[in-house]
């Protein structure tokens, strides 16, 4: 059994021993995640898969989430009813009461987080179960999110890959703008998959390391018609015929996993489809506006400067660049970063 | 209208951040951010609780060599929008 860190806060409506217990080596931390449901571990599993460890590691820096299926009303440490929240992000509220961080997602499930105790507890509605994406993105990654920071790792969102000499490029741009798609134009053409949205950067010694999470890749149907390798997931049945497909890049695209880069090339692409497609030379403050409202959340101000400090020695450490996907992008894409990485 | 003879100063808790001879400013309360250009981003390093209004605006022409009613102008211009951000807060340090 895994001990419970000693601060973790009394009042559980489950006996600790009896939750389910995982275990993950993630980027020099060990993850322990604890439920009562397993249903919700296999969710959280599918996007941590490559991180599995079989035993605690003791020499690690540990942290430890719990995620209780239950109803708010058991919450040990409930919010004040007239707490006011330190800021919005999407579809998350954050409170902060000295180092208590509280995210209420959705307004239906609440996880508190101990930043310096580098634990969190997170009461999880049931219907909730049933959409994996809402369980990972907004639940879970934006909580481990918040106490990766306390080791000095960083969000970035943006897909990540490498070239074979390990130098990283970030793609990164808002949802729909065809960053997913251009991530899988390179992993085909040799390039090494480290993330498809979840990149981190951990500043070290010898400067700035780009970490992945090698997730599913979600690509809509459209984009799948661009790669005949994928047409399997054409055959996949969903409610709606515009839903994304999911499928596992290693699956496809053999020994494509890497773990972490050095960073070298940031890229925002962005569709035009009637003009040429081609990579134009971004300044560094546009690449650094462009980055910061897809990677800098403001939920624990204290960490805030130290995050906007990492992401702008990044954008200084890179080349940055806008990729306009334009026509016959399956044919350029490889052409121009063929030509870009071997400068 | 600002004081040419009022003195401001950069909140202490915003972060900020130098690139590329411009400035990204971040806007805590409310999550958005704000690009100087190199001589905003002077004037914002100037903001530094000492310096008057004016006399930013005559280093400002002095490195620039900008006109200094011009400067003035605009550098209240950039406080008013930055008081009412909450980026800047008037008097001493």
């Amino acid at each position: 059994m895994t001990a419970f860190p000693k601060q973790f806060p009394a009042g559980l409506p489950v006996k600790p021993e009896t939750l389910l217990v995982q275990h993950y080596q993630f980027h020099g931390l060990e993850l322990i995640i604890h439920s009562n449901e397993a249903d919700l571990l296999s969710i959280l599993h599918n996007s941590l898969k490559y991180f599995t460890g079989q035993n605690p590691v003791s020499s690690l820096p540990q942290i430890h989430l719990v995620f209780l299926i239950s109803d708010l009303g058991q919450f040990p440490q409930p919010l004040a009813t007239d707490a006011k929240p330190v800021s919005f992000s999407g579809e998350l509220q954050y409170f902060i009461d000295n180092q208590l961080l509280y995210t209420v997602i959705l307004g239906k499930s609440l996880v508190m987080c101990h930043l310096s105790e580098g634990w969190a507890l997170g009461y999880i509605k049931p219907a909730l179960l049933e959409n994996e994406w809402i369980i990972f993105q907004l639940i879970f990654y934006p909580v481990l999110a918040e106490l990766l920071k306390q080791h000095h790792i960083f969000n970035v969102h943006a897909a990540l890959v490498a070239n074979q000499e390990g130098q990283a490029i970030l793609l990164s741009a808002p949802t729909g703008r065809g960053k997913s798609t251009s991530m899988v134009h390179l992993v085909r053409n040799g390039y090494k998959f480290l993330s498809d949205d979840i990149s981190l950067v951990k500043k070290g010694a010898e400067g700035l390391t780009l970490l992945g999470l090698p997730q599913p890749v979600n690509l809509l149907p459209d984009a799948i018609a661009n790669f005949p390798e994928l047409g399997f997931l054409q055959a996949v049945k969903k409610r709606c015929t515009r839903s994304k497909r999911s499928f596992r890049i290693e699956e496809v695209y053999p020994d494509s996993l890497e773990t972490q880069a050095v960073p070298a090339w940031i890229v925002f692409p962005q569709v035009q489809a009637k003009l040429d497609t081609a990579l134009l030379p971004l300044s560094k403050s546009e690449a650094l506006s462009n980055l910061i409202p897809q990677s800098l959340v403001v939920a624990n101000r204290a960490i805030v400067r130290e995050h906007l400090d990492i992401l702008a020695q990044l954008v200084q450490d890179c080349e940055c660049y806008c990729l306009r996907l334009g026509k016959a992008a399956g044919e350029m894409i490889p052409k121009l970063f063929g030509e870009l990485t071997s400068k | 209208m600002l004081e040419i003879n009022a003195v401001f100063h950069r909140t202490q808790e915003t972060p900020w951040n130098t690139i590329d001879n411009e400035a990204v400013v971040l806007n805590l309360d409310n999550g958005h951010y704000y690009v100087l250009n190199e001589t905003g981003r002077r004037v914002w390093e100037l903001l530094d609780g000492e310096r008057t209004i004016g006399q930013i605006a005559a280093l400002i022409c002095e490195e620039y060599e900008a006109q200094e009613q011009q400067a003035q102008t605009d550098i209240v211009k950039l406080l008013e929008e930055m008081l009412s951000e909450g980026l800047v807060a008037s008097g001493v340090k």
